[in-house]
Order: C-alpha cells, then sequence, then structure tokens
C-alpha cells in the first residue's frame, strides 16, 4: 500500500478505526511502532536496549554450542594485544594495584627457601648467645634464621615521603616521634632531580627507577608507584622485607587516590588522609643489648639475690648455733638430748635433765642473741652417769684442792692429800650421793693440819747479810737457804689444806745516806734477786712478796742495812 | 595548599639563579647546577585565595639547547624563559628551549624575562624586537636581578597564570 493510498483510505476511515484496524494486523500501537523504529534507526538506543539480554544470549549460544570460546579468543588477544602495544604503561598502571600482590607474594615464597637455605647453613653456628636464641626460637615457635637476623640488625625510619612522580612535589610526608623536621619539600624535589639525571645520564629505560641513595648510615629506600613514589628515610640498616611495607603503602595510596593523582593539578591538600599509610612504614627495631640495660629489673634481681643469700646464711648460721649449744647441753653432766625439731620459728629440743645438774645457761654456747626460739622441753630424772656422779660428790662433799675424785663402777675413788679435819667431817656424807656403793681412799694421804705456831718462826728465824754489790750465797748461807725453802714448803701445804692464802714478806733494808733514790734501787735489785732464787727453788709464785724498808722505819728496827729478812702475813687479810 | 613546579630555562650566564636567588632564600649549594645540572629552591606567596609553594628549578645554562635534560621539565606547571638583554642572541637560545618546553609540558604557561635590565650602556635588544614577541602571546618582562625590578612581579604573574587567576597586577 503507497502512502498516497493509506492518505486515501485515511481519509475514509477515523483514527480509531486506523488503530484498531493496525491492532488486528500488527498486533502493535502506534506508539510502539514509532519506538521499535527509532530503535532500529539509532545504535545507542539499540544497543541500550539489547544490552540487559546480550549476557544471557550469549550464555545461552555457548551451551547450544552455536557459539565457542575458541571462536572468540582470538578477538579478545588481538584486542590486548594491540592495546598493549598501543600504551603499554595504561595496562601496567591498571594492573599495578593487581601485579603489586603476586609479585610481592612469589618474592615471598622465594625468601622462604632462601631462609630455610640459610638456616641449615647457619644451624652449624654455636655460641652461648646463639644457644640463646635458639631456646628463643624453640619456645616462640619461629625459626631460628628470622631471630637470627633480627638480632642482627638496628634501624630507624625517621620520615616517609610521599612523592608525585612526575613534578617532584612533595604530598604529604610524616615523621617519627622526635625526628628533626627536614626540608621535605625541597629533599622530595631533589630526589626527584636526581633520578632524573640518573636516568638521563646512564640512559636506562623509564621503568628503570632509582631504588636506593646510601650516605654514611643513613639509606632513603625509594618505592615507585606510576604515579607517586613513597621514600623513606631510614638510619641504620633495615631488613630485606622492610621494602614490603613501602610497597604495601604506595599500593594502598594508589588505590584510594588513583584518579588524584592521575590528574595531580598541585592541590596536597586531598593527600592528608594517606597519612595512616605512610605511617606503618615508620617502624624502627632496637638491637637487643643496644639500648640502655634494664637496671631497674637488674637491681631488683640482685636485691632479690642478696636477700635470699642473707636469708639463706641467717638460717645456716642459727642451724649451726643451735647445732652447737644442743651439742654443749648434751655433753654437760645430767642432761641427756633426745632430738631437736623445728616447730614454726621455734627450735623445740627434748631430752633428759637431772635435778641437779648444772645451769645450762653458763653455757658459752648459749650466749646467742636468738635463745628466744628455744624451747628446752626436758624431763626431770636422777642420772647416774659417772660425770653427774661426780659432779654431785664434788657438790657435796668440797674436797680439796689437794684431793682429785674419780668413779669406777658404783666406786668413789679419792686420791691426793687431805687434812684430817676433812675427812672426818665431810667425806661421811658420801653415802647420800646416788649412783656411789662404796669408797676408795687408799690413795688418799690424810695428814694432820699443819701449826702455824712453828712454820712461821720457822721462816722469819731466817735473815741473810750481805756486803756491799754482793748477792751471792756463801756455803753457810746456802743451807740457810734450804732451811727456808722447806719452812716455806710447809706453808704452802698449809695453804693447800686448809684453802688459806698465807704468804711471806722478802724484806731487804736500806738507809738514807747519800743518794736515797740509788739505795732504794739497789735494795729492790737485791730483793728481786732474792726472790728469784726462792722461786728457782720451786715456791709458788703468790707466796712471795718482796719489799724494801729503811732501818729507820720503827716497823724494822731490827733490821740493818743489806740485811734479808722474812715476815709470814695473810695476804688475804693484812695486805 | 597548592604547590607548583616551575623551572628556570635560559642560555649560559643569563641571569636565572640570580633571579631566583633575588626571590628566594637558598638553602641548596649553588654546585648543584654544575654536578646534576640543577638546583632547586622553594618559595611560598600568598595570592587572594590561594596559598601557594613554588618549587623551583634552576637548571643549569646551556647555550646548546640540545643539552638541556629535558626529564627536569616533566611536570612542570608552568616555566620562565630567561634571556640576556646585552646578549640578543640569548633570545634565540630562549625562542628554541621554549619549543622543547612546550612539548614537554604541554604548552604549560610562561613568562619571557629579559634580564640585566640595569646594563644600559651595553643592552642590545630593541623595544621592536620584544612587541614582536608580544604580537606572539608571550608575556615578556623586563627584569634586573641586581636592582630588584619586576622580579618578584614576575614570578607573581607566572603563579597567577598557572593558578588560573589574576589578583595582582603587574607594576
Amino acid at each position: 500500500m503507497t502512502e498516497q493510498q493509506g492518505e486515501a483510505y485515511q481519509g475514509m476511515l477515523s483514527q480509531a478505526q486506523l488503530n484498531e484496524l493496525r491492532n488486528l494486523l500488527v498486533g502493535l500501537s502506534n506508539e510502539e511502532l514509532k519506538r521499535l523504529q527509532t530503535l532500529l534507526r539509532d545504535p545507542h538506543e539499540f544497543a541500550g536496549e539489547i544490552s540487559p539480554i546480550l549476557p544471557a544470549a550469549i550464555r545461552k549460544m555457548v551451551e547450544r554450542g552455536q557459539l565457542s570460546l575458541n571462536s572468540v579468543l582470538p578477538m579478545i588477544e588481538e584486542a590486548l594485544h594491540q592495546g598493549i602495544q598501543k600504551n603499554p604503561q595504561r595496562l601496567a598502571d591498571i594492573l599495578f594495584p593487581v601485579m603489586g600482590p603476586a609479585i610481592r607474594k612469589a618474592v615471598s615464597e622465594d625468601l622462604k627457601r632462601l631462609i630455610q637455605t640459610a638456616n641449615a647453613g647457619l644451624e652449624q653456628g654455636f655460641s652461648p648467645k646463639r644457644l640463646g636464641w635458639r631456646l628463643q626460637a624453640l619456645f616462640t615457635g619461629k625459626s631460628y634464621t628470622e631471630i637470627l637476623l633480627a638480632k642482627t640488625y638496628i634501624f630507624h625510619v625517621s620520615h616517609v615521603m610521599l612523592i608525585h612522580r612526575q613534578t617532584g612535589l612533595l604530598l604529604h610526608q610524616e615523621k617519627a616521634d622526635k625526628a628533626v623536621d627536614l626540608e621535605a619539600d625541597m629533599i622530595s624535589s631533589m630526589l626527584t632531580a636526581i633520578r632524573d639525571f640518573v636516568s638521563d645520564s646512564f640512559n636506562q629505560m623509564e621503568h628503570a627507577s632509582l631504588d636506593q641513595i646510601q650516605v654514611g648510615d643513613m639509606t632513603i629506600l625509594i618505592e615507585q608507584g606510576p604515579f607517586a613514589i613513597v621514600a623513606a628515610v631510614i638510619k641504620g640498616m633495615p631488613p630485606a622485607d622492610y621494602r614490603v611495607s613501602l610497597m604495601e603503602a604506595i599500593e594502598a595510596v594508589h588505590f584510594n587516590h588513583a584518579l588524584d593523582l592521575e590528574n595531580f593539578d598541585g592541590n596536597v591538600l586531598v593527600y592528608e588522609n594517606t597519612g595512616k599509610f605512610l605511617k606503618t612504614c615508620l617502624v624502627s627495631y632496637r638491637k637487643q643489648g643496644e639500648g640502655s640495660k634494664p637496671w631497674p629489673l637488674i637491681i631488683i634481681l640482685i636485691i632479690i639475690l642478696l636477700a635470699i643469700g642473707w636469708f639463706g646464711f641467717q638460717r645456716y648460721s642459727l642451724n649451726k648455733r643451735i647445732n652447737r649449744f644442743t651439742e654443749q647441753l648434751d655433753a654437760l653432766p645430767g642432761y641427756h638430748i633426745n632430738d631437736i625439731q623445728r616447730s614454726g620459728r621455734f627450735f623445740v629440743i627434748r631430752g633428759f635433765k637431772d635435778y641437779e645438774a648444772p645451769e645450762y645457761k653458763q653455757l658459752e654456747s648459749w650466749k646467742i642473741h636468738d635463745t628466744g626460739r628455744i624451747q628446752l622441753r626436758l624431763d626431770p630424772i636422777i642420772s647416774l652417769e659417772p660425770a653427774m656422779i661426780l659432779y654431785r660428790a664434788e657438790k657435796i662433799l668440797q674436797p680439796l684442792s689437794s684431793t682429785s675424785l674419780d668413779y669406777q663402777n658404783g666406786t668413789l675413788i679419792l686420791k691426793g692429800t687431805a687434812n684430817k679435819t676433812w675427812f672426818e667431817e665431810n667425806l661421811p656424807a658420801w653415802t647420800s650421793i646416788p649412783g656411789v656403793n662404796d669408797i676408795d681412799t687408799r690413795e688418799l694421804n690424810v695428814k694432820s693440819p699443819p701449826d702455824l705456831s712453828w712454820i712461821i718462826p720457822a721462816i722469819e728465824r731466817h735473815q741473810f747479810a750481805f756486803d756491799v754489790n754482793i748477792t751471792t750465797l756463801d756455803s753457810v748461807q746456802q743451807r740457810q737457804f734450804d732451811s727456808l725453802v722447806a719452812a716455806a714448803v710447809l706453808l704452802t701445804d698449809y695453804n693447800a689444806q686448809y684453802g688459806k692464802k698465807m704468804a711471806i714478806f722478802v724484806q731487804v733494808y736500806t738507809n738514807r745516806y747519800g743518794n736515797i733514790e740509788a739505795n732504794i734501787r739497789k735494795a729492790t735489785e737485791r730483793v728481786d734477786a732474792f726472790v728469784s732464787k726462792l722461786k728457782e727453788a720451786g715456791l709458788p709464785d703468790d707466796l712471795l712478796e718482796g719489799r724494801v724498808l729503811f732501818t729507820d722505819e720503827p716497823s724494822s728496827s731490827r733490821g740493818q742495812v743489806r740485811t734479808v729478812t722474812f715476815n709470814v702475813f695473810n695476804s688475804a687479810e693484812d695486805r | 595548599m597548592i604547590k607548583k613546579k616551575v623551572v628556570m630555562l635560559g642560555a649560559f650566564a643569563v641571569g636565572k639563579t640570580s633571579l631566583v636567588q633575588r626571590f628566594v632564600h637558598s638553602i641548596f649549594s649553588d654546585k648543584y647546577l654544575t654536578t646534576i645540572g640543577v638546583k632547586i629552591d622553594q618559595k611560598q606567596i600568598s595570592l587572594k585565595d590561594h596559598d601557594v609553594t613554588l618549587m623551583l628549578w634552576d637548571l643549569y645554562g646551556e647555550d646548546d639547547f640540545m643539552k638541556v635534560k629535558s626529564n627536569y621539565l616533566m611536570g612542570s606547571s608552568g616555566y620562565f624563559l630567561v634571556a640576556d638583554g646585552t646578549r640578543s642572541e640569548t633570545i634565540e637560545v630562549a625562542e628554541k628551549l621554549h619549543d622543547m618546553a612546550a612539548v614537554v609540558t604541554n604548552n604549560a604557561p610562561f613568562i619571557l624575562l629579559i634580564n640585566k635590565s640595569d646594563l644600559t650602556d651595553l643592552w642590545e635588544v630593541s623595544e621592536e624586537r620584544l612587541n614582536g614577541l608580544r604580537n606572539k602571546g608571550w608575556n615578556v618582562i623586563v627584569t634586573s636581578a641586581r636592582n630588584n625590578q619586576n622580579v618578584d612581579d614576575a614570578f607573581y604573574a607566572l603563579t597567577e597564570q598557572m593558578i588560573g587567576q589574576q589578583t595582582r597586577p603587574l607594576s
């Protein structure tokens, strides 16, 4: 039907009738037909219309075998190939966030293998310090090499800078606490200039980059991204895996600011929030032993050790004192110690004690400051041990010093000399001594008591007259001297038997003519010489006492110059 | 905060470093110019609406423009072409440098500075020649680093061009 015919029919039919007729013929309204016409004429509209169903259609075609991946693959490969040839950097930029982790993973695997190899070699090394590291590895579950590496390096990252790659402008920087402020803008630009200079001077490819600058013990590590670089200023030698931190930081910056970086117009405010990525690179590691020593801990340990030592010594010393006291106590007559037990702070000593046993507090070992910690639990007994019987006998009989006591098999044996008075008055008390069944006095010499009435004259009748400067005895004087000694021995016996302290003044006379001091000196020499002779003859020291008298003194009326006389006196009373 | 990279280009001994020193306080030694061919200085200036930090890349002057390291121009937001008014041939060097810089910087804003205006007795560049350059659309400013003539104005002018606004008229 031509257009003219249509217009003719249109004139005969109303619009509503025509629409109804169209519906009957094609099943579509006029508006729907117009929309289909627009779709066919406009490719963009048409593409938009079929785009939702196209993936499903392709999937259906692949399922039905009408379309194979092998037939599409060459076209995709060709498109990629041409795209890479045209602008390889573009693809590298696109893949950068993906390639970084992939490459890092591969490098990490290689490093792991390298560490395992190194570990095998390092296993051979041995020293006390390394032994400690091995123990640490054992307890922490880390590899020995990992700990070895960690212990042998020290580094400190002071600044991390984010730099726009093309302009060299500083986008953001982070610095460690207490790090000095750097001219970061200038340094960023200079780093870029140096990189360009190196690249230009050595005709490096565009992708080649300056990764590290080292000056003395300072290192600047640079990690490159497509649009920005991150530079870390490091004091010391960082571990190899520190670069991974830089990689992660630059990847994170690119991931979050890809468009900002690509269209950089000098506005650096948008990079303020990159600080969180850069801060992860601000790390430091202090080698063990390099820093200050843990003095508080060391001092506390020393104090603890000293306290332990002091308490240990005190305990040892106390035990030693207690044991010594116990031994001495056990050795005392009338004591028998069974055991010692510790009860809290106290030492409980158990045993037996004779009711007449000597007082233990006289013991030297008792004189210790911690006797308050000793508890004596001694049951009373009557001891029949020989030492206790003798102790009791001494106490009851009170023998003279010239009489000795012994005990054997129930018999008390008396030896030495005793005077008749003691023998008759004290000795009968032996029957009251427990354990003594008999006495033996066969070796006891019982003497009648010496009489002072004839001993004293026998001594005092002697006198020795000497010429000037003569001190030796002539033969006659020697006989007199022996007689004097014999009489003095009797006085000694008297003292022993009666417990007295009778003594003899050995007197020399002088006068006051001439030099009195010289006279006294000569007289003193003479009396000393005579006393020495008497001592040499066997008389005891406490029996003799020399003195010088003047002839004109009343007490020395019978004396003459250079004459030696003797006077008996009671040294306990007359002195 | 806005930061811009600006490059000083020009023949040998036209006064690039003197202009920069007049404008900023340098901390880096001039020896970098002869070692790596560039010395970098920093100047912070305030425009009406912006604080701008200029990173000034002072390139070592080469009469042979082919020796200029084009890498140093990369990323520049603007550049100065510096010529010596007492040596007219330095303007020709500046023109050739401009050809290269325009490509590398993707037609970034620039200003031609005819320096050493204090040396009037030795002045070689005629006003006609300068007008000819101006007629090409170039912004040409006659400066003297020694007398501090138009130095600050030149830097402000380029900065304003780079920022795309005009806040300070030339004197």
